[in-house]
């Protein structure tokens, strides 16, 4: 075979010896790349989640102590009789905008007796997507004693 | 510098961005703990635990204006001693254990919670299967991941009653 032959068949293999480790190395990086991306997208998604939930985390707070439902100066615990007080419309709900936003508060009784009290309900026009908390709570009646509830909030986005 | 050497230099280069890239992996990997979650089954267990104990949560199917908090103190009295409910069929514990089974069916379990709670008397390391007074578990394969935990004492004329919910925290 000619001199020139050889050399120029050299190059080329040495031409595609570069091109393979340029493709490999640009192989690494775009999958460095997707794999960064999908992290910060589950951080993302993740973030979103908590603020959500902190969201509803706080409006559930502040019914907890907002003093025209709480018992007298105990945590996890509502009157019965604000409840009831609250409930029935004879408080202007548009008063507790500021406070409950676009929520929906029910309080679900479990012990002794089953039953179902919607304490607050503004639902976002504009969305029903929603992010949902609950929490134990103790529901007194000075009359007949104390019951086992629920507390759940709906907080709109 | 000969065609071999730059070759391995070139080796070490690759080998090196690999190690680069799983470090960098790595740190992604390895989450944090989800500190909202486990706030979350920590307050949903101590409201459980607080409401369960509360005052005037009476039980007047076993007795009129007996609260479950003594029903549950009741655990630790001597069997020679037990107070019984009106209808004298069981035990102020034995109510106590219905009622909280069913609080717990209603409240934990439509809620997509796995729990353990016992009931224990005199030393927490009764508070554990086959031990405890009163037992009762969501799944029978129990937590297999971390747990929230959170213990009440109930002091008694006959020792401590510690109450003891577990939230299996979802992995």
């Amino acid at each position: 075979m000619p001199n020139n032959i050889l050399k120029q068949k050299k190059a080329q293999t040495r031409m595609l010896e570069t091109i393979a480790v340029i493709l490999i190395f640009f192989m690494l990086v775009a999958f460095g790349f997707v794999f960064y991306a999908n992290m910060q997208k589950s951080n993302t998604e993740t973030k979103y989640m908590e603020e959500k939930n902190a969201k509803a985390i706080k409006i559930a707070k502040s019914a907890l102590n907002l003093p025209e439902l709480q018992c007298n100066g105990k945590t996890y615990c509502f009157d019965e009789s604000k409840i009831t007080a609250f409930s029935s419309g004879s408080v202007p709900k548009n008063q507790y905008f500021e406070v409950f936003r676009y929520s929906e508060i029910t309080l679900e009784k479990i012990y002794p007796s089953k039953g179902k009290v919607q304490v607050y309900s503004r639902k976002n026009p504009a969305t029903t997507s929603k992010q949902s908390i609950w929490v134990p709570v103790a529901l007194n009646d000075p009359l007949t004693g104390t019951s086992f509830a629920i507390l759940t909030v709906d907080a709109y986005e | 510098m000969s065609r071999a050497q730059t070759e391995m230099i070139g080796l070490a280069i690759i080998v090196l961005i690999m190690i680069i890239g799983m470090v960098f992996a790595m740190k992604f990997l390895i989450k944090e703990p989800k500190i909202l979650s486990d706030a979350g089954d920590k307050q949903v267990a101590t409201a459980f635990l607080n409401t369960l104990l509360s005052d005037k949560l009476e039980v007047n199917e076993c007795k009129v204006g007996v609260e479950l908090k003594e029903l549950i103190q009741d655990c630790s009295t001597p069997p020679e001693l037990p107070n019984r409910c009106a209808d004298n069929t069981i035990t102020y514990c034995q109510k106590a254990e219905t009622v909280i089974k069913g609080i717990l069916e209603g409240s934990l379990k439509p809620r997509k919670k796995e729990y353990e709670f016992y009931l224990c008397s005199k030393d927490l390391k009764n508070c554990a299967p086959g031990k405890a007074v009163i037992e009762d578990v969501s799944n029978q394969r129990m937590c297999r991941q971390d747990k929230t935990q959170v213990i009440y004492p109930l002091p008694t004329e006959y020792g401590t009653v510690f109450t003891v919910l577990n939230i299996c925290t979802k992995s």
